[in-house]
Protein backbone atom coordinates (compact mmCIF):
# COMPACT_ATOMS: atom_id res chain seq x y z
CA UNK A 1 0.00 0.00 0.00
CA UNK A 2 1.07 3.76 -0.63
CA UNK A 3 -0.75 7.09 0.28
CA UNK A 4 1.04 9.95 -0.40
CA UNK A 5 -0.67 12.58 1.84
CA UNK A 6 0.33 16.46 1.38
CA UNK A 7 -0.39 18.62 4.36
CA UNK A 8 -0.44 22.80 3.42
CA UNK A 9 2.98 22.66 1.13
CA UNK A 10 4.00 25.65 0.93
CA UNK A 11 7.06 26.72 -0.76
CA UNK A 12 8.13 30.23 -1.73
CA UNK A 13 11.01 31.69 -3.43
CA UNK A 14 11.84 35.68 -2.81
CA UNK A 15 9.26 37.45 -4.41
CA UNK A 16 6.82 34.89 -5.55
CA UNK A 17 4.69 32.20 -4.17
CA UNK A 18 5.29 29.20 -5.60
CA UNK A 19 2.84 26.62 -3.89
CA UNK A 20 0.32 27.69 -1.53
CA UNK A 21 -1.44 25.64 1.49
CA UNK A 22 -1.50 22.54 -0.58
CA UNK A 23 -3.57 19.66 1.19
CA UNK A 24 -4.03 16.54 -0.81
CA UNK A 25 -4.39 12.89 -0.37
CA UNK A 26 -2.48 10.16 -2.91
CA UNK A 27 -4.40 7.22 -2.62
CA UNK A 28 -3.52 3.58 -3.37
CA UNK A 29 -2.99 2.66 -6.91
CA UNK A 30 -5.24 5.60 -8.50
CA UNK A 31 -3.71 7.44 -11.84
CA UNK A 32 -3.75 11.09 -11.08
CA UNK A 33 -3.44 14.11 -13.92
CA UNK A 34 -1.77 17.33 -12.25
CA UNK A 35 -2.62 20.47 -14.91
CA UNK A 36 -1.50 23.81 -14.89
CA UNK A 37 0.00 26.75 -16.19
CA UNK A 38 3.62 27.19 -16.56
CA UNK A 39 4.51 29.06 -14.00
CA UNK A 40 1.58 27.21 -11.97
CA UNK A 41 3.89 25.57 -8.93
CA UNK A 42 3.14 22.45 -10.93
CA UNK A 43 6.57 21.09 -11.29
CA UNK A 44 7.73 22.37 -8.05
CA UNK A 45 5.09 20.62 -6.56
CA UNK A 46 5.80 17.81 -8.46
CA UNK A 47 9.58 18.05 -6.87
CA UNK A 48 8.36 18.58 -3.45
CA UNK A 49 6.28 15.04 -3.93
CA UNK A 50 9.49 13.63 -5.00
CA UNK A 51 11.43 15.00 -1.89
CA UNK A 52 13.68 16.92 -4.56
CA UNK A 53 13.27 19.59 -3.08
CA UNK A 54 11.79 20.55 1.04
CA UNK A 55 8.70 22.63 1.30
CA UNK A 56 9.16 25.92 3.65
CA UNK A 57 6.46 24.46 5.80
CA UNK A 58 4.23 21.64 5.67
CA UNK A 59 4.90 18.18 5.68
CA UNK A 60 4.35 15.02 3.02
CA UNK A 61 3.80 11.60 4.61
CA UNK A 62 3.98 8.39 2.70
CA UNK A 63 2.17 5.43 4.31
CA UNK A 64 2.12 7.44 7.71
CA UNK A 65 6.33 8.30 7.45
CA UNK A 66 7.32 11.64 6.40
CA UNK A 67 8.84 11.85 3.31
CA UNK A 68 12.15 13.85 3.91
CA UNK A 69 13.07 12.48 6.74
CA UNK A 70 13.05 9.12 5.67
CA UNK A 71 15.49 7.95 2.56
CA UNK A 72 14.20 4.24 2.95
CA UNK A 73 10.89 5.42 1.81
CA UNK A 74 12.36 7.08 -1.44
CA UNK A 75 12.67 4.03 -2.73
CA UNK A 76 9.20 2.93 -3.28
CA UNK A 77 8.78 6.74 -5.04
CA UNK A 78 10.52 7.30 -9.33
CA UNK A 79 9.88 10.42 -10.33
CA UNK A 80 10.70 11.43 -13.80
CA UNK A 81 11.31 15.17 -14.63
CA UNK A 82 12.38 17.09 -17.24
CA UNK A 83 15.81 17.66 -16.09
CA UNK A 84 16.02 13.99 -15.96
CA UNK A 85 19.47 12.90 -17.37
CA UNK A 86 22.70 10.42 -17.01
CA UNK A 87 25.92 11.45 -17.83
CA UNK A 88 26.94 11.14 -22.29
CA UNK A 89 29.01 8.36 -22.34
CA UNK A 90 26.96 5.58 -20.50
CA UNK A 91 25.29 2.65 -22.36
CA UNK A 92 21.23 2.12 -22.00
CA UNK A 93 21.88 -1.70 -20.43
CA UNK A 94 24.45 0.27 -17.77
CA UNK A 95 21.22 2.79 -16.89
CA UNK A 96 19.17 -0.34 -16.69
CA UNK A 97 21.70 -1.76 -14.84
CA UNK A 98 21.84 1.21 -11.91
CA UNK A 99 18.13 1.75 -11.93
CA UNK A 100 17.91 -2.16 -10.66
CA UNK A 101 20.24 -1.19 -7.86
CA UNK A 102 18.03 1.74 -6.79
CA UNK A 103 14.65 0.12 -6.86
CA UNK A 104 14.16 -2.93 -5.50
CA UNK A 105 11.00 -3.95 -7.91
CA UNK A 106 12.67 -3.28 -10.97
CA UNK A 107 11.86 -4.50 -13.99
CA UNK A 108 14.63 -5.39 -16.42
CA UNK A 109 13.17 -7.80 -19.30
CA UNK A 110 9.92 -5.38 -19.30
CA UNK A 111 12.73 -1.72 -19.73
CA UNK A 112 14.14 -4.25 -22.78
CA UNK A 113 11.12 -5.11 -23.91
CA UNK A 114 10.03 -1.43 -24.31
CA UNK A 115 13.54 -0.16 -25.56
CA UNK A 116 13.27 -2.65 -28.21
CA UNK A 117 9.80 -1.31 -29.12
CA UNK A 118 10.63 1.90 -29.03
CA UNK A 119 14.22 1.24 -31.21
CA UNK A 120 16.69 1.93 -28.68
CA UNK A 121 19.74 -0.19 -28.87
CA UNK A 122 20.60 -1.11 -25.22
CA UNK A 123 24.52 -1.10 -26.42
CA UNK A 124 23.60 3.14 -27.68
CA UNK A 125 25.29 5.75 -24.96
CA UNK A 126 23.29 8.46 -23.37
CA UNK A 127 24.83 11.12 -25.17
CA UNK A 128 23.79 10.04 -29.05
CA UNK A 129 20.50 9.58 -28.28
CA UNK A 130 18.03 11.83 -29.64
CA UNK A 131 16.21 14.21 -27.82
CA UNK A 132 12.93 12.75 -28.05
CA UNK A 133 14.49 8.98 -27.59
CA UNK A 134 16.08 10.42 -24.33
CA UNK A 135 12.62 11.46 -22.58
CA UNK A 136 11.13 8.09 -23.49
CA UNK A 137 14.10 6.25 -22.14
CA UNK A 138 13.32 8.54 -19.11
CA UNK A 139 9.49 6.85 -19.15
CA UNK A 140 10.65 3.53 -19.81
CA UNK A 141 12.66 3.92 -16.55
CA UNK A 142 9.59 5.14 -14.82
CA UNK A 143 7.26 2.49 -15.62
CA UNK A 144 10.33 0.01 -15.06
CA UNK A 145 10.96 1.00 -11.67
CA UNK A 146 7.67 -0.51 -11.01
CA UNK A 147 7.90 2.03 -7.84
CA UNK A 148 5.21 2.32 -5.39
CA UNK A 149 4.34 6.05 -6.50
CA UNK A 150 5.54 7.04 -10.33
CA UNK A 151 5.03 10.60 -10.89
CA UNK A 152 6.11 11.68 -14.55
CA UNK A 153 6.48 15.14 -15.11
CA UNK A 154 5.73 17.03 -18.24
CA UNK A 155 8.39 16.01 -20.16
CA UNK A 156 6.51 13.60 -21.55
CA UNK A 157 4.56 16.62 -23.76
CA UNK A 158 7.64 16.64 -25.81
CA UNK A 159 7.35 12.99 -27.20
CA UNK A 160 5.70 13.17 -30.97
CA UNK A 161 1.59 12.05 -30.98
CA UNK A 162 1.86 8.50 -32.44
CA UNK A 163 4.83 7.95 -29.10
CA UNK A 164 2.84 9.52 -26.83
CA UNK A 165 -0.35 7.17 -27.34
CA UNK A 166 2.21 4.13 -27.46
CA UNK A 167 3.70 4.90 -24.04
CA UNK A 168 0.24 5.48 -22.40
CA UNK A 169 -1.06 2.66 -23.66
CA UNK A 170 2.16 0.72 -21.90
CA UNK A 171 1.23 2.56 -19.04
CA UNK A 172 -2.50 1.40 -19.02
CA UNK A 173 -1.13 -2.37 -19.54
CA UNK A 174 1.78 -2.26 -17.19
CA UNK A 175 -0.96 -0.14 -14.43
CA UNK A 176 -3.15 -3.26 -14.74
CA UNK A 177 -0.96 -5.93 -14.28
CA UNK A 178 1.37 -3.83 -11.62
CA UNK A 179 -1.18 -1.53 -9.76
CA UNK A 180 0.59 1.38 -8.38
CA UNK A 181 0.11 5.16 -7.81
CA UNK A 182 0.81 7.48 -10.57
CA UNK A 183 1.34 11.20 -10.95
CA UNK A 184 1.07 12.32 -14.20
CA UNK A 185 1.68 16.17 -14.95
CA UNK A 186 0.76 16.68 -18.73
CA UNK A 187 -1.20 19.42 -20.71
CA UNK A 188 -2.52 16.75 -22.78
CA UNK A 189 -5.32 15.49 -20.17
CA UNK A 190 -7.38 14.32 -22.97
CA UNK A 191 -5.23 12.24 -24.45
CA UNK A 192 -5.13 9.86 -21.14
CA UNK A 193 -8.61 10.85 -20.02
CA UNK A 194 -8.98 6.89 -20.21
CA UNK A 195 -6.62 6.03 -18.02
CA UNK A 196 -6.73 8.39 -15.31
CA UNK A 197 -8.75 8.59 -12.24
CA UNK A 198 -8.60 12.24 -11.08
CA UNK A 199 -7.47 15.28 -12.50
CA UNK A 200 -6.62 18.27 -9.86
CA UNK A 201 -6.02 21.82 -11.69
CA UNK A 202 -3.35 23.86 -10.04
CA UNK A 203 -3.13 27.84 -10.49
CA UNK A 204 -0.90 30.16 -8.74
CA UNK A 205 0.24 27.38 -6.18
CA UNK A 206 -3.06 26.58 -4.96
CA UNK A 207 -4.87 23.35 -5.82
CA UNK A 208 -8.09 24.80 -6.96
CA UNK A 209 -10.54 22.28 -8.51
CA UNK A 210 -10.31 18.07 -8.52
CA UNK A 211 -12.84 16.37 -10.47
CA UNK A 212 -13.46 12.51 -11.33
CA UNK A 213 -12.96 12.12 -14.95
CA UNK A 214 -16.39 10.91 -14.29
CA UNK A 215 -17.59 13.65 -12.72
CA UNK A 216 -16.33 16.30 -15.49
CA UNK A 217 -18.47 14.25 -17.78
CA UNK A 218 -21.39 14.18 -16.03
CA UNK A 219 -20.94 18.09 -14.47
CA UNK A 220 -19.62 19.41 -17.70
CA UNK A 221 -21.48 20.11 -21.34
CA UNK A 222 -20.45 21.70 -24.54
CA UNK A 223 -23.50 23.30 -26.31
CA UNK A 224 -22.74 24.47 -30.00
CA UNK A 225 -24.75 26.20 -32.62
CA UNK A 226 -25.69 29.26 -34.35
CA UNK A 227 -24.91 32.47 -32.23
CA UNK A 228 -28.24 34.31 -32.26
CA UNK A 229 -30.09 30.71 -31.43
CA UNK A 230 -27.75 29.69 -28.65
CA UNK A 231 -27.69 32.95 -26.96
CA UNK A 232 -31.36 33.22 -26.98
CA UNK A 233 -31.11 29.59 -25.18
CA UNK A 234 -28.36 29.90 -22.74
CA UNK A 235 -30.15 32.50 -20.63
CA UNK A 236 -30.96 30.66 -17.52
CA UNK A 237 -27.73 28.31 -17.43
CA UNK A 238 -24.74 28.78 -15.75
CA UNK A 239 -21.87 29.20 -18.65
CA UNK A 240 -18.34 28.52 -17.33
CA UNK A 241 -16.78 29.06 -21.03
CA UNK A 242 -17.78 30.73 -24.76
CA UNK A 243 -16.28 30.23 -28.21
CA UNK A 244 -17.46 32.32 -31.06
CA UNK A 245 -15.70 31.29 -34.43
CA UNK A 246 -17.62 32.48 -37.42
CA UNK A 247 -21.17 33.21 -36.08
CA UNK A 248 -20.83 30.01 -34.78
CA UNK A 249 -21.04 30.05 -30.94
CA UNK A 250 -19.74 27.20 -28.24
CA UNK A 251 -20.56 27.35 -24.61
CA UNK A 252 -19.51 25.42 -21.65
CA UNK A 253 -22.18 24.55 -19.23
CA UNK A 254 -21.26 23.70 -15.67
CA UNK A 255 -24.69 21.87 -14.96
CA UNK A 256 -26.50 18.40 -16.03
CA UNK A 257 -28.84 19.30 -18.27
CA UNK A 258 -32.28 17.81 -17.69
CA UNK A 259 -34.43 15.82 -20.54
CA UNK A 260 -36.87 18.50 -21.22
CA UNK A 261 -33.58 20.77 -21.53
CA UNK A 262 -32.11 18.40 -24.18
CA UNK A 263 -35.15 18.23 -25.79
CA UNK A 264 -35.02 21.71 -26.38
CA UNK A 265 -31.52 22.00 -27.50
CA UNK A 266 -31.80 19.27 -29.97
CA UNK A 267 -35.46 21.11 -31.45
CA UNK A 268 -33.04 24.07 -32.33
CA UNK A 269 -30.37 21.96 -34.05
CA UNK A 270 -27.95 22.38 -30.85
CA UNK A 271 -25.22 20.15 -31.01
CA UNK A 272 -24.63 18.89 -27.22
CA UNK A 273 -21.35 17.06 -26.57
CA UNK A 274 -19.07 15.75 -23.55
CA UNK A 275 -16.37 18.47 -22.49
CA UNK A 276 -13.00 17.75 -22.95
CA UNK A 277 -11.05 17.92 -19.81
CA UNK A 278 -8.67 20.52 -21.10
CA UNK A 279 -11.49 22.93 -21.81
CA UNK A 280 -13.11 22.65 -18.77
CA UNK A 281 -9.81 23.96 -17.52
CA UNK A 282 -8.76 26.95 -19.05
CA UNK A 283 -12.78 27.62 -18.80
CA UNK A 284 -12.15 27.25 -15.12
CA UNK A 285 -8.78 29.18 -15.29
CA UNK A 286 -10.36 32.00 -17.17
CA UNK A 287 -12.99 32.76 -14.28
CA UNK A 288 -10.58 32.60 -11.68
CA UNK A 289 -8.70 35.47 -13.68
CA UNK A 290 -11.84 37.50 -14.24
CA UNK A 291 -12.80 37.17 -10.62
CA UNK A 292 -8.90 38.46 -10.20
CA UNK A 293 -7.64 35.01 -7.77
CA UNK B 1 22.10 3.10 4.02
CA UNK B 2 23.30 1.46 0.68
CA UNK B 3 26.06 3.21 -0.55
CA UNK B 4 25.95 0.21 -3.51
CA UNK B 5 24.23 1.90 -6.28
CA UNK B 6 25.81 5.51 -5.92
CA UNK B 7 29.60 3.24 -6.42
CA UNK B 8 27.96 1.79 -8.93
CA UNK B 9 26.99 4.70 -10.56
CA UNK B 10 30.48 6.14 -10.18
CA UNK B 11 32.27 3.14 -11.48
CA UNK B 12 30.07 3.02 -14.44
CA UNK B 13 30.35 6.98 -15.06
CA UNK B 14 34.59 7.13 -14.51
CA UNK B 15 35.73 3.62 -15.38
CA UNK B 16 36.39 4.85 -19.15
CA UNK B 17 39.17 7.68 -17.69
CA UNK B 18 40.63 5.60 -16.11
CA UNK B 19 40.84 2.41 -18.51
CA UNK B 20 41.91 5.21 -21.33
CA UNK B 21 43.76 7.87 -20.12
CA UNK B 22 45.29 7.12 -16.67
CA UNK B 23 46.23 3.49 -17.39
CA UNK B 24 48.26 4.60 -20.58
CA UNK B 25 49.86 7.36 -19.33
CA UNK B 26 51.60 5.08 -16.62
CA UNK B 27 52.49 2.82 -18.85
CA UNK B 28 53.73 5.07 -21.64
CA UNK B 29 55.28 6.84 -18.32
CA UNK B 30 56.76 3.53 -17.19
CA UNK B 31 58.19 2.78 -20.43
CA UNK B 32 59.95 6.11 -20.72
CA UNK B 33 61.33 6.27 -17.19
CA UNK B 34 63.00 2.88 -18.22
CA UNK B 35 64.11 3.49 -21.45
CA UNK B 36 65.44 6.76 -20.95
CA UNK B 37 65.87 8.43 -17.20
CA UNK B 38 63.84 11.72 -18.37
CA UNK B 39 64.09 14.84 -15.38
CA UNK B 40 60.91 15.84 -15.29
CA UNK B 41 58.84 12.42 -15.33
CA UNK B 42 58.16 12.39 -11.85
CA UNK B 43 56.47 15.93 -11.73
CA UNK B 44 54.75 15.63 -14.83
CA UNK B 45 52.80 11.97 -13.11
CA UNK B 46 52.64 14.26 -9.87
CA UNK B 47 51.07 17.51 -11.95
CA UNK B 48 48.58 15.03 -13.42
CA UNK B 49 47.84 12.99 -10.59
CA UNK B 50 46.54 16.63 -9.07
CA UNK B 51 44.68 17.83 -12.21
CA UNK B 52 43.33 14.52 -13.02
CA UNK B 53 41.54 13.95 -9.54
CA UNK B 54 40.75 18.07 -9.78
CA UNK B 55 39.25 17.67 -13.29
CA UNK B 56 37.17 14.19 -11.38
CA UNK B 57 36.06 16.80 -8.43
CA UNK B 58 34.65 19.43 -10.46
CA UNK B 59 32.85 16.95 -12.47
CA UNK B 60 31.73 14.79 -9.83
CA UNK B 61 29.84 17.83 -8.02
CA UNK B 62 29.24 20.07 -11.01
CA UNK B 63 27.77 17.49 -13.10
CA UNK B 64 27.55 13.62 -11.80
CA UNK B 65 26.19 15.23 -8.20
CA UNK B 66 22.36 16.63 -10.16
CA UNK B 67 22.03 13.45 -12.27
CA UNK B 68 22.11 11.14 -9.19
CA UNK B 69 20.17 13.78 -7.31
CA UNK B 70 17.27 13.71 -10.42
CA UNK B 71 16.69 10.17 -10.13
CA UNK B 72 17.81 9.49 -5.90
CA UNK B 73 17.14 12.79 -4.16
CA UNK B 74 18.01 14.15 -0.63
CA UNK B 75 19.99 10.99 0.45
CA UNK B 76 23.76 11.50 2.05
CA UNK B 77 24.84 8.37 -0.01
CA UNK B 78 26.25 10.32 -2.66
CA UNK B 79 28.32 12.72 -0.60
CA UNK B 80 29.72 9.36 1.11
CA UNK B 81 30.37 7.72 -2.20
CA UNK B 82 32.10 10.26 -3.24
CA UNK B 83 34.41 10.61 -0.15
CA UNK B 84 34.88 6.23 -1.00
CA UNK B 85 35.42 7.19 -4.55
CA UNK B 86 38.07 10.31 -3.93
CA UNK B 87 39.92 7.59 -1.88
CA UNK B 88 40.30 4.84 -4.38
CA UNK B 89 41.34 7.34 -7.18
CA UNK B 90 44.06 8.54 -4.57
CA UNK B 91 44.72 4.64 -4.30
CA UNK B 92 44.80 4.16 -8.19
CA UNK B 93 47.35 7.22 -8.63
CA UNK B 94 49.42 6.53 -6.14
CA UNK B 95 49.65 2.52 -7.26
CA UNK B 96 50.39 4.62 -10.64
CA UNK B 97 52.80 6.45 -9.10
CA UNK B 98 54.46 3.44 -7.09
CA UNK B 99 55.17 1.98 -10.18
CA UNK B 100 57.17 4.77 -11.34
CA UNK B 101 58.89 5.10 -8.07
CA UNK B 102 59.87 1.40 -8.63
CA UNK B 103 61.29 1.74 -12.14
CA UNK B 104 63.24 4.66 -11.15
CA UNK B 105 64.48 3.27 -8.11
CA UNK B 106 63.84 3.89 -4.38
CA UNK B 107 65.03 6.80 -3.04
CA UNK B 108 63.89 8.63 0.58
CA UNK B 109 62.40 11.47 -1.99
CA UNK B 110 61.04 9.05 -3.88
CA UNK B 111 59.47 7.05 -0.65
CA UNK B 112 58.01 10.23 0.33
CA UNK B 113 56.22 11.10 -2.97
CA UNK B 114 53.77 8.04 -2.14
CA UNK B 115 51.90 9.26 0.73
CA UNK B 116 52.12 12.78 -0.88
CA UNK B 117 50.27 11.99 -4.36
CA UNK B 118 47.85 9.91 -1.88
CA UNK B 119 47.01 13.17 -0.04
CA UNK B 120 47.52 15.45 -2.91
CA UNK B 121 44.73 13.82 -5.19
CA UNK B 122 42.02 13.77 -2.09
CA UNK B 123 42.86 16.99 -1.75
CA UNK B 124 42.73 18.79 -5.29
CA UNK B 125 39.36 15.71 -5.67
CA UNK B 126 37.94 17.78 -2.76
CA UNK B 127 38.63 21.34 -3.41
CA UNK B 128 37.54 21.23 -6.84
CA UNK B 129 34.43 19.53 -5.66
CA UNK B 130 34.04 22.63 -3.40
CA UNK B 131 34.68 24.82 -5.99
CA UNK B 132 31.59 23.61 -8.15
CA UNK B 133 29.92 23.23 -5.88
CA UNK B 134 30.04 26.87 -4.85
CA UNK B 135 30.66 28.27 -8.47
CA UNK B 136 27.73 25.98 -9.83
CA UNK B 137 27.08 28.80 -12.92
CA UNK B 138 30.70 28.38 -13.84
CA UNK B 139 30.76 25.77 -17.12
CA UNK B 140 33.13 23.18 -16.83
CA UNK B 141 34.59 23.67 -20.93
CA UNK B 142 34.77 27.12 -19.67
CA UNK B 143 37.08 26.53 -16.81
CA UNK B 144 39.01 23.75 -19.32
CA UNK B 145 39.56 26.46 -21.84
CA UNK B 146 40.65 28.63 -19.40
CA UNK B 147 43.73 26.52 -18.13
CA UNK B 148 44.47 25.77 -21.36
CA UNK B 149 44.82 28.94 -22.38
CA UNK B 150 46.73 29.94 -18.95
CA UNK B 151 48.93 26.90 -19.60
CA UNK B 152 49.72 28.30 -23.58
CA UNK B 153 50.63 31.78 -22.15
CA UNK B 154 52.88 30.34 -19.83
CA UNK B 155 54.29 28.46 -22.38
CA UNK B 156 54.79 31.59 -24.58
CA UNK B 157 56.11 33.28 -22.27
CA UNK B 158 60.00 32.58 -22.57
CA UNK B 159 60.84 29.51 -21.45
CA UNK B 160 58.86 30.19 -18.01
CA UNK B 161 56.87 26.74 -18.41
CA UNK B 162 60.40 25.19 -18.05
CA UNK B 163 61.23 27.08 -14.93
CA UNK B 164 58.10 26.37 -13.36
CA UNK B 165 58.50 22.55 -13.82
CA UNK B 166 61.69 22.96 -12.48
CA UNK B 167 60.59 24.37 -9.20
CA UNK B 168 57.77 21.47 -8.70
CA UNK B 169 60.49 18.89 -9.74
CA UNK B 170 63.28 20.94 -6.84
CA UNK B 171 60.37 21.45 -4.37
CA UNK B 172 59.41 17.31 -5.18
CA UNK B 173 63.62 16.90 -3.87
CA UNK B 174 63.12 18.32 -0.72
CA UNK B 175 62.27 15.69 1.84
CA UNK B 176 61.50 18.42 4.00
CA UNK B 177 58.78 20.58 1.64
CA UNK B 178 57.66 16.79 1.71
CA UNK B 179 56.95 16.13 5.20
CA UNK B 180 55.53 19.84 5.95
CA UNK B 181 52.92 19.02 2.75
CA UNK B 182 51.42 15.75 4.10
CA UNK B 183 49.56 17.32 6.90
CA UNK B 184 48.77 20.34 5.32
CA UNK B 185 47.35 18.41 2.40
CA UNK B 186 45.61 16.11 5.12
CA UNK B 187 43.74 19.26 6.88
CA UNK B 188 43.37 20.65 3.64
CA UNK B 189 41.21 17.87 2.56
CA UNK B 190 38.73 17.53 5.57
CA UNK B 191 38.44 20.81 5.59
CA UNK B 192 36.86 21.02 2.26
CA UNK B 193 35.43 17.62 2.69
CA UNK B 194 33.16 19.54 5.62
CA UNK B 195 32.17 22.37 3.90
CA UNK B 196 30.99 20.21 0.48
CA UNK B 197 28.70 18.61 3.91
CA UNK B 198 27.71 21.70 4.71
CA UNK B 199 27.16 23.53 1.55
CA UNK B 200 25.14 19.88 0.65
CA UNK B 201 22.84 20.42 3.79
CA UNK B 202 21.99 23.82 2.51
CA UNK B 203 21.07 23.00 -1.17
CA UNK B 204 19.13 20.11 -0.06
CA UNK B 205 16.86 22.82 2.19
Amino acid sequence: MSVLVCENLTKKTKNQLLINQFSYNFLDNHIYALLGKDNSGRDELLEILAAQIQPDSGTVWLDGEELNANIKMQKRLCYISKNTSFPRHLKIKSIFRLMSLLYPKWDNAYAFELSEYFNLKRSQTYGRLKENEKIILSGILGLASRANITIFGSSLDKLDLKTRYDFFNFVYSHHTRYPRTLIIGTDYVDEIESIIDKVLFIDKGKLFETFTVQQIKNSFRLLSGKTEVLKSLITDLKVIGAEERYNHLTVCVARTLRKDEIRKFQKYLIKISEAPIQKVFIYLLNLREKKGL
Amino acid sequence: MNIVPVLSFHYNTYRRYYCFICLPFFIISGILLYLKKIPFLSSAAVCFAIFGSFSLGLYEYHKLYRYYHLIRPSDNTFYLSSIIFSTINATIMTIGMLSLVLIDGISPTNALLIPVVFLASIFSFSFASLFALIFKKIKIPELFIGIIVFVILVYLSDGKWTKILNAINRSLEISKTLLISLPLLFGGSVICFLLIFLKFKIIKK
